[in-house]
């Protein structure tokens, strides 16, 4: 039976101080659509590196990244494929700190053609989605961070993506913001089949996704068994 | 939200670097236009003050590089007089002298009741009466500046003159001079039958054809149209040129201010146009957002700077110390060029860091937060 793959990269090499740091050093990985995926391994390993060659912020000095059927190539190829396929959470939620919540959820998308209206609408909604409405026309400065980092969330989901990838997201929260984040992440998963694709020290998350892909000296390979979603 | 909407929201607020920005530009555009605005009055107050006099042609010693050390034997007044085309003949005496209190004012010398007069407009009492007497009329510049009132004595030239009227004029140059008869200026400098420039009024349309007869007749003598000789004459050619290099550095330092502060700005926000590159945001509507602000922001402030020019440029003139001497002109013309300067050099200040900025990728600054 053929996999449907939402990303699969070939030969990613990154370098830098010319050469001198090899972050990747020829990582190959095949995401399947709709899997939840945690990126681990010790500091250094590569792993926030992999995260930006998969989502096109980072240039790699060589190999293929795919997302779906398509190879984007250049720096507004991937802007676009960021619009409209890749939903990306940070560890910092890096919010706009003169807007509003609902303006932070906005601004993603837009050059969609969508009516300024009809996005205010979906913004609303997701912050709905995201338990966020509450404080939708308040700035980030009079928030707490998890309710930051759900404003995050409820951007990276404003154009649907089909890929949602999140870079230590819960790593600035104390234990119980982290959870809700991290439920609320699954439950989009589950609920949207989104593909998600987790960079974590925390083997417990890593444990609550189905592959784990393990970095080590900038290469990388899933490791145990397929846990069954 | 519009593209715009979002540029406006970012401006929103005091923020300390668009307010940096703004305070430069604000501060470049207005020293533009003070000191270009200055400068040209200078130069303005020069020539305008010699052409309103009525005089069609202006005759001096030939090779003289201003009117003031020009000498010319005040006799040939009558003679030019005499060729065909002339209609009115005025010899000038003009000389510095300093007042009492040790500040210089220049001092012109016109046969009474000869024609320059007439571009003199009495504001109070008269004008000197006879060759005889030592009578002076000052303008109501110079009287505002050193207190002067009809009546008061004043020293000119070690002399004690009374001031019988004050007057007025087209020019703040021609309103900050003091006139008295020729024969008194002549003979308290030590130039009798002697003058420096002689005002020749020539029929109509005929300035031209005249100059050329005395030319002819007096081919020692310099003879031009008041406007070019006021033109050519080296005070004019000093506060042109000075003119055109203030006006060339404050151009360069207002450019070099505006580009700097909104480089900073632009550069101050890389975390935030990485974010918007990070959700999908094409360079070329990061770099238009940017452009928009910076173009808000250089529109703001070069029209606020350009209002802060006019008031410094006044505030300068009013000075005691060069009250009267200068008066700023600032026509729509600069203000205009005053906000355009703001806009060039602020939407070039906005748009080459802005490209800088969104050519690197955005991980190099997401991770280095």
């Amino acid at each position: 039976m053929t996999e449907t793959l939402a990303i699969r990269a070939r030969g990613l090499e990154r370098t830098f101080r010319r050469g001198a740091v090899r972050a990747l050093a020829g990582v190959d990985i095949d995401v399947p659509a709709g899997a939840s995926v945690a990126i681990t391994g010790p500091s250094g390993s590569g792993k926030t590196t992999l995260l930006h060659a998969l989502a096109g912020l980072l240039p790699v000095t060589a190999g293929e990244v795919r997302i779906g059927q398509e190879v984007p190539r250049t720096p507004a190829d991937w802007a676009r494929f960021r619009r409209d396929h890749i939903g990306l959470v940070f560890q910092d939620d890096w919010l706009l700190r003169r807007l509003s919540a609902v303006e932070n959820v906005e601004i993603a998308m837009q050059g969609t053609h969508l009516p300024p209206r009809e996005q205010r609408q979906r913004a609303l909604d997701l912050l709905d989605r995201v338990n966020a409405r509450a404080f939708a026309h308040r700035r980030p400065a009079g928030l707490s961070g998890g309710e930051r980092q759900r404003i995050a969330v409820a951007r990276s989901l404003a154009n649907r993506p089909s890929i949602l990838l999140a870079d230590e997201p819960t790593g600035e929260l104390d234990s119980f913001n982290a959870e809700q984040i991290l439920r609320l992440l699954f439950a989009l998963h589950g609920t949207e089949g989104l593909t998600l694709m987790i960079v974590t020290h925390d083997t417990a998350l890593a444990a609550r996704c189905a592959l784990q892909f393990r970095m080590h000296d900038g290469r990388g390979r899933f490791s145990g068994t397929e846990k069954t979603e | 939200m519009t593209l715009f909407g979002v540029a406006l929201r970012n401006l929103s607020g005091w923020q300390p670097r668009n307010l940096g920005a703004l305070a430069g530009i604000t501060i470049a555009v207005a020293s533009f236009v003070a000191l270009v605005g200055l400068a040209r009055g200078v130069e303005h107050s020069l020539l305008s003050t010699l052409v309103d006099r009525g005089t069609d042609l202006m005759v001096t010693e030939a090779g003289a590089l201003d009117l003031v050390s020009s000498i010319v034997p005040d006799a040939r007044a009558e003679d030019i007089d005499e060729i065909e085309g002339v209609t009115r003949t005025a010899p000038e005496l003009s000389r510095l002298t300093s007042l009492d209190d040790g500040r210089s004012v220049g001092v012109v010398g016109w046969p009474v009741g000869s024609f320059p007069w007439e571009s003199l407009t009495v504001v109070e009492g008269r004008l000197p009466a006879g060759p005889d007497r030592r009578e002076v009329a000052v303008g109501e510049a110079l009287a505002e500046r050193a207190g002067f009132a009809m009546g008061d004595e004043v020293w000119l030239f070690q002399t004690r003159f009374e001031i019988t009227g004050v007057v007025t004029a087209p020019t703040v140059l021609a309103r900050s001079l003091a006139y008295v008869p020729l024969t008194q200026a002549q003979a308290l400098t030590f130039r009798d039958g002697q003058a420096t420039v002689i005002n020749v009024r020539t029929d109509p349309d005929r300035p031209d054809e005249v100059a050329g007869r005395i030319r002819e007749r007096f081919p020692d003598l310099a003879v031009e149209r008041a406007e070019t000789l006021a033109s050519d004459f080296m005070f004019a050619r000093i506060a042109a040129v000075l003119a055109y290099a203030i006006s060339t550095v404050a151009l360069v330092s207002a450019g070099l201010v505006i580009f700097t502060a909104m480089s900073t700005a632009v550069a101050a926000r890389r975390g935030e146009i990485a974010i918007l590159s990070a959700i999908g945001w094409a360079r070329w509507r990061i770099v238009s957002a940017l452009l928009i602000e910076g173009t808000v922001i250089a529109m703001v402030a070069g029209v606020a700077g350009a209002a802060a020019g006019v008031l410094a440029a006044e505030a300068v003139a009013a000075r005691p110390d060069i009250s009267g001497f200068v008066a700023p002109r600032i026509g729509a013309a600069l203000l205009a060029q005053g906000v355009g300067l703001s806009l060039a050099v602020g939407i070039v200040g906005s748009l080459l860091p802005a490209l800088s900025v969104t050519r690197r990728p955005p991980a190099e600054v997401l991770r280095g937060k």
